[in-house]
């Protein structure tokens, strides 16, 4: 037999799922040495590695281009902003947020690329906690701006246990010690960041209410085998 | 050496807190299998869902602290901020212990000593009573935090908090015997003996006679049942009997002239030489204590953070007594002939010594 020959059968045989084993056995049978067929794997595996390189060379061209993309997007809106209509803008942060959103179900779901997915949902959660903070410019709210954190605290755990994804619980925990931490602070008799607008206290017990569940939430979902150490 | 990121985190947090949480980070396990791994104990984390609960709890609690705080302010302030702090880290424990969160201890106890510190404060100045009282409070509290975690390392579940009770409780002693130990410490205690006596104020001196009776009665306890060894009791009880004895003496008088003793020609007193004596040599003692300790009960890590509070010492006592007498470029070079020569010859007695105990430990069972 010829090494194209062996090479052709090794490629059917691991298609059709036969082990290593059956394959080498029934080469062997069929009057092919040891060198042709281990010659064969390893000629399929270069190919492989071939193909790797070029996927992932692909998906580098492609996340520099997104990402050039993004970027003149997001500078041609930040230098017309100021002459934009208070529509126009609050149009353009929903579209962002939805198509962010939608991109990442369709390149998980559909696609079957999770971490392009969920990496897209997750620059949706980012595009929803500016979105706050730019409304808030929009239609000057005077509020005390942690509160904004807060917000956008509880709508990343909401979109977090929607998608039961984990970046979101982590990017929820980040933002939430951000409004903590911003909150005016009453410390050895001094006011530390003190505020003349202040959140209110329905809405940090709601928030206290809410990340004592999440907490109680994912202590459930432990895996078994570490539960027995709680 | 996430000890050095602890002690980094204490004595400056804007640079150590971060470096702590990365270091935590890094070398998180993926999975941890306590049934695997004798040292899953060590992990803050031991899951992705542990990390977040933990993370999430530590979030309820402070926001629970800003909610007290907002209602006592809508109803006109009824609280004082030591009371909200008291509540939050009180909320922390039970929450802490529920959840087994290491994180939500960690810094409840902070909450509940700070809160402590503060109140005895607010009592000193309002009825100006030796502030050394607070300080041997704070010992005592140490000291209670290390036998309550010998106490408790025994049960598995409870391995994890143990660890934060026994390195909290080695941590604060020898930073305070640290601290008294330097000159700046010394004349600070020339001021905390000074004033009335603590029994001025029977909220004070309650406080000092619980922790005093909860600290003994641990040690009898732990004692008796064989959770900590003769000589740790004794060291333990030595060091309450030391803070005791400086809340009972009267006001020393540290330096000779009355002075403070951040300049150079201030001269200590034969009181001063004495005080500057026993806390050195307490300090010394209680680092290789814990060394011999760490060899003794084969723990690699009381081993490395005693070495690395041995380097320290050398460092800061090198540059404590040195820097006003040598000529500086001399003290430089000094320093780092020192560094070089204590890190080899401590680097390589910690490796003998953790050697010898993986030599000595049993086989592992398969």
């Amino acid at each position: 037999m010829d090494n194209q020959a062996v090479t052709e059968l090794v490629k059917s045989s691991l298609a059709a799922g036969q082990p290593m084993e059956e394959i080498y056995r029934r080469l062997l049978a069929q009057s092919a040495t040891i060198d042709q067929i281990q010659a064969g794997f390893a000629t399929l595996t270069a190919e492989h590695e071939k193909a790797d390189t070029q996927k992932k060379t692909v998906r580098i061209i492609l996340s520099a281009g997104a990402i050039l993309i993004g970027a003149g997007v997001f500078s041609l809106v930040a230098s017309n902003w100021a002459d934009m209509t208070k529509d126009l803008k609050v149009s353009i942060i929903l579209l962002s947020m939805v198509a962010s959103y939608a991109a990442g179900w369709q390149m998980e779901e559909r696609y079957g690329f999770q971490k392009t997915g969920e990496a897209l949902t997750l620059l949706g959660a980012i595009i929803y906690g500016a979105g706050i903070f730019l409304v808030g410019q929009i239609f000057n709210i005077h509020r005390n701006w942690p509160d904004g954190f807060i917000l956008w605290m509880l709508g990343a755990l909401a979109l977090g246990f929607a998608l039961d994804l984990y970046p979101l619980f982590y990017l929820a925990v980040i933002v939430g010690f951000i409004a903590a931490a911003s909150q005016p602070w009453v410390l050895f008799g001094t006011v530390i960041y003190s505020s003349t607008i202040f959140t209110s206290s329905l809405l940090l017990a709601a928030a206290t209410a809410v990340v004592l569940f999440v907490s109680y939430f994912m202590r459930r979902r432990m895996p078994d085998n570490l539960k027995e150490y709680y | 050496m996430i000890f050095i990121y602890i002690l980094l985190a204490i004595v400056f947090p804007p640079l150590g807190i971060p470096a702590l949480i990365w270091f935590i980070l890094k070398r998180r396990h993926s999975s941890t299998d306590p049934a695997k791994d004798n040292n899953w104990y060590f992990q803050v984390f031991l899951s992705r869902e542990d990390s977040l609960s933990q993370l999430f709890l530590l979030l309820a609690v402070s926001f629970l602290g800003l909610t007290i705080q907002s209602l006592n302010r809508d109803f006109s302030s009824p609280l004082n901020w030591q009371t909200i702090v008291l509540l939050t880290s009180l909320a922390g424990f039970a929450g802490a212990y529920y959840f087994k969160a290491v994180l939500v201890l960690i810094i409840s106890l902070l909450g509940f000593l700070g809160w402590w510190i503060s109140q005895m404060f607010s009592w000193a100045f309002s009825q100006n009573f030796k502030t050394v009282s607070i300080m041997a409070g704070f010992v005592f509290f140490s000291l209670f935090f290390y036998v309550w975690g010998r106490a408790q390392e025994r049960m598995e579940k409870s391995r994890r908090f143990a660890l934060v009770y026994l390195i909290l409780g080695i941590i604060f002693v020898s930073g305070l015997l640290f601290f008294l130990s330097a000159k700046i410490g010394l004349g600070r205690l020339e001021d905390l003996t000074g004033g009335a006596p603590v029994w001025v104020s029977w909220q004070a001196t309650l406080s000092l006679l619980i922790l005093a009776v909860a600290l003994a009665a641990s040690v009898s306890y732990s004692s008796a049942r064989r959770l900590i060894t003769w000589p740790e009791a004794g060291a333990v009880s030595l060091l309450a009997i030391l803070f005791t004895a400086l809340v009972l003496l009267p006001k020393q008088i540290i330096s000779l002239s009355g002075g403070n003793l951040f300049s150079s020609s201030e001269n200590l007193s034969l009181t001063g030489i004495s005080w500057a004596i026993i806390f050195n040599v307490t300090i010394f003692l209680e680092i290789l204590g814990l060394i011999l300790l760490g060899y003794k009960r084969r723990e690699e890590w009381l081993v490395n953070l005693s070495t690395t509070m041995l380097f320290v010492f050398i460092v800061v006592k090198y540059v404590d007594w040195m820097f006003s007498f040598m000529d500086k470029g001399f003290f430089f070079i000094g320093a780092g002939i020192l560094m070089f020569g204590v890190g080899y010859a401590m680097e390589n007695g910690r490796r003998l010594v953790l050697a010898n105990l993986k030599g000595e430990q049993p086989a592992a069972q398969t």
